[in-house]
């Protein structure tokens, strides 16, 4: 029993060694990745200095030009819009990024499933893990996991599915020309709507998830006390959402004097401006980022 | 508590140490109670209790009745009485299962049936979950009944031995379904200390946690994607997609009954060994061979021989497989895709049995040729295993046969990276392990034992899904 408890010690040290050098690793890949999610995320933690940020999910980041918003307002924007992520992620990222500087305006592109809707909120932390030193961001994870904080123990728990991206990241190089945009190019989904896709059945009461309004909350309380402007967008959807899915968003930027702009149905009868039912093309980006920029302008005229 | 959730991870070691402080403190020839015994009990229990105390009660009452039972049946000699016995207590303990699994099954064809005849039913359905383990504890206790009915082992006249029989928390979610003359005896026993078994049981558990989160839970979520939206998809992707699940179905089941074995072996249990590289048969007899082997040998002994088994006609023995298959289908759950994945699975059996070929050698070119058609033919029997509905399953199957395109959903990222990396990683090991007889785990050299102990662990942390999803056969 004696030499299998030390045994078992032995293992255990020397996966705490290996446990440290693959974290510094990991750290090393992310500083020098040179395109991809590795260097936004980087950038925007260590680099990032623009007035503007768009915050959502992929809706944000294929929707919302930065180059067309600074052309007509003139000031500098990036877009930090990422895949299937909504506000567990963006407010810890926000409160990161405010450790450094504090940029005019967010635009939060809202969306149902991940910023409204109930369900495993685990898949939303891979990204909260990597950001370190951060109050706001061990908050989000112990709230949604109490363990968290004794896995986090772990780096290579810390940086877990990252790896291959990370090494992908540094061996290409792609300079983000776009800051942070990725358009989608063409029409990949027929989006025509028919006369029964209008007849979308009326849900009574919609369940929504606490947590992720009061980090939609969170977000609103810490733009006001910095002073920060915040609009939410609903960007255009091909296929439609009952209007009444958003009436908590509507209540939060009602009780905190925020502007809240449903661009839902703005492309009501053109299904070429859509890659699919969520997502618009780069054509149909590129004429709501006009309108986004427009929008600012005549609602925040001092952001100029 | 699942072997790969975070409390596992803590929890374990502490059971560990009570246990193995148990046995040091309670020496037989100090103590005549197996303190070992009672305090495994009270572990399986409370964490039964953990999911659902109400459902505890229900263990508790199957683990009374086949007891009881088989006690009634020692003291009776009449045959008619015996008989009599086993039938009522077999129904007693399948009942909780009949009702819990099945009603709602039943209760809704019955609504569907007559309401096609005009008769307005209106049975209610049930909204209850499913005990967990249910369809795995009910099997391993009406097991026991019936060997000791049919006198293949002695009653177990111990409870507290009968009951952590029936409750032991490694197998009590999903199996393996041990038989009474494996399992009662080692409980009986008294168990020692022993390094090599707690560290070979280590190793099972390591690997059985690879397949499970690495490989398993890595590919369901490409499965998902696709099964969720298989309209939007090319025949192709679907096809990939059902490969895949194939893959993800055999980590996830194997990797758990691994695990299962590892805890078992390192509290000094041998339980059975459920899987034996099932993706290598050259026949789908061979496929229930290596494939859950717990359960495939409890249906022949307990479903198939006492039908006759193949000591009978050609067509009664046709017969006897298609109703052993038959019930292996319902058993998986209650839904007709199961029904008609269990029902194919037979058919293919009789086929074979019809042209002799699971009898029949194969080498070589022939023998490669027969694994990937028999893979084939549980890939497509899974199609049905993977739906939600049998008219589903009939579209996805016509999506891959009829509209297969020319474009497969894959691209560079992190996901198919690692699906690619982890499949690779298993079937290098699983081919190697089917020729010859090495295995990096087990190496005569200290260094690269603990290099892949090493590299396992952080395979787990760096390519693991670690949101501790629930095992597919624990629904079972």
């Amino acid at each position: 029993m004696k030499r299998l408890i030390l045994k078992i010690l032995l293992f255990l040290l020397i996966c705490v060694v290996v446990d440290r050098g693959v974290g510094a690793t990991m750290r090393w890949l992310m500083s020098h990745a040179q395109s991809g999610e590795t260097y936004r995320n980087y950038y925007m933690f260590n680099k990032m200095k623009d007035d503007v940020l768009i915050f959502g999910s992929s809706r944000a980041m294929h929707h919302y030009n930065p180059l067309v918003i600074e052309g007509r307002v003139g000031v500098k924007c990036y877009n930090c819009g990422i895949s299937g992520y909504g506000i567990i992620l963006f407010y810890p990222r926000l409160m990161k990024i405010l450790e450094r500087y504090q940029p005019k305006l967010i635009i939060y592109d809202v969306y149902s499933s991940f910023d409204l809707k109930p369900g495993d909120n685990h898949k939303y932390l891979r990204y909260v893990r990597q950001i370190e030193g951060c109050e706001a961001a061990n908050e989000v994870l112990t709230s949604i996991d109490s363990t968290e904080r004794w896995k986090m123990f772990s780096k290579a728990y810390q940086y877990n599915s990252q790896l291959p991206q990370s090494i992908g990241d540094c061996i290409k190089s792609d300079p983000d020309s776009l800051r942070g945009f990725h358009p989608k190019f063409g029409v990949k989904q027929d989006v025509t709507r028919k006369e029964k896709d209008n007849e979308t059945p009326k849900v009574l009461k919609y369940e929504y998830d606490d947590l992720k309004l009061h980090y939609l909350q969170l977000l609103m309380e810490t733009c006001k006390q910095r002073n920060i402007s915040l609009v939410i967008f609903l960007s255009p959807l091909a296929v439609y959402e009952d209007d009444s899915l958003y009436e908590p968003v509507r209540t939060l930027c009602n009780s905190n004097n925020i502007l809240f702009v449903d661009y839902e149905r703005l492309f009501d009868k053109r299904p070429e401006m859509f890659y699919d039912k969520a997502h618009m093309n780069a054509e149909g980006a590129s004429t709501f980022s006009v309108l986004v920029a427009d929008t600012i302008m005549k609602t925040i005229p001092s952001i100029q | 508590m699942f072997f790969n959730s975070f409390e596992f991870l803590w929890l374990f070691p502490l059971v560990f140490a009570a246990y193995y402080l148990v046995l040091a403190l309670c020496k037989p020839e100090r103590n005549s109670s197996r303190w070992d015994n009672y305090l495994l009990i009270a572990i399986s229990y409370a964490l039964y209790i953990k999911w659902n105390p109400a459902f505890a009660l229900l263990l508790l009452g199957i683990t009374f009745v086949t007891w009881g039972m088989a006690l009634l049946i020692e003291r009776h000699e009449a045959y008619g009485r015996k008989k009599w016995i086993i039938t009522s207590g077999v129904l007693l303990s399948l009942l909780p299962l009949l009702f819990f699994k099945y009603y709602h099954f039943i209760s809704d064809n019955l609504n569907v049936l007559l309401g096609a005849c005009g008769i307005d039913s209106g049975l209610p359905g049930l909204n209850y979950a499913v005990p967990i383990g249910i369809s795995f504890f009910s099997l391993q206790a009406v097991g026991y009944l019936w060997d000791v009915y049919y006198q293949r082992i002695k009653v177990e006249h111990n409870w507290w031995n009968y009951m952590l029989f029936v409750s032991f928390f490694p197998q009590i979610a999903s199996g393996p379904i041990s038989k009474a003359k494996d399992l009662l005896p080692q409980i009986n026993a008294q168990r020692t200390f022993s390094e090599t078994g707690v560290i070979q049981g280590c190793k099972w558990l390591l690997w059985g946690m690879f397949l499970k989160v690495v490989l398993a839970d890595r590919l369901g979520l490409y499965v998902d994607i696709v099964y969720s939206n298989y309209d939007m998809q090319t025949g192709l992707t679907c096809l990939l997609a059902s490969i895949f699940y194939s893959f993800q179905i055999y980590g996830d089941f194997a990797g758990y009954s691994l695990m299962a074995i590892g805890v078992g072996k390192i509290m000094g249990f041998d339980l059975i060994n459920n899987f034996n590289r099932p993706y290598f048969s050259k026949s789908i007899t061979e496929f229930w061979r290596r494939w859950h082997i717990s359960l495939s040998t409890w249906l022949k002994d307990y479903i198939y021989i006492p039908l006759g088994g193949s000591r009978c006609s050609k067509l009664r023995n046709y017969w006897n497989i298609t109703v052993t298959f038959l019930v292996s289908g319902i058993w998986h759950g209650a839904n007709w895709t199961f029904i008609v994945w269990g029902l194919l699975h037979g058919i293919y059996q009789i086929v074979e049995k019809m042209l002799g070929v699971q009898k029949s050698e194969a080498k070589g070119l022939l023998k490669f040729g027969r694994i990937v058609f028999t893979f084939l033919l549980v890939n497509f029997a899974w199609i049905f295993f993977r739906s939600p509905s049998l008219s589903f399953a009939c579209d996805y199957i016509r999506k891959i046969f009829i509209e297969p395109g020319s474009s497969i959903y894959w691209g560079f990222s992190t996901t198919n990276v690692l699906i690619i990396a982890s499949l690779a990683t298993v079937l290098i090991k699983e081919i190697v392990e089917e020729l010859s007889s090495f295995t990096l785990i087990n190496s005569r050299y200290v260094i690269v034992r603990w290099a892949t102990y090493i590299v396992i662990v952080f395979s787990l942390l760096l390519f693991g899904v670690l949101d501790s999803s629930q095992f597919i056969y624990a629904s079972f």
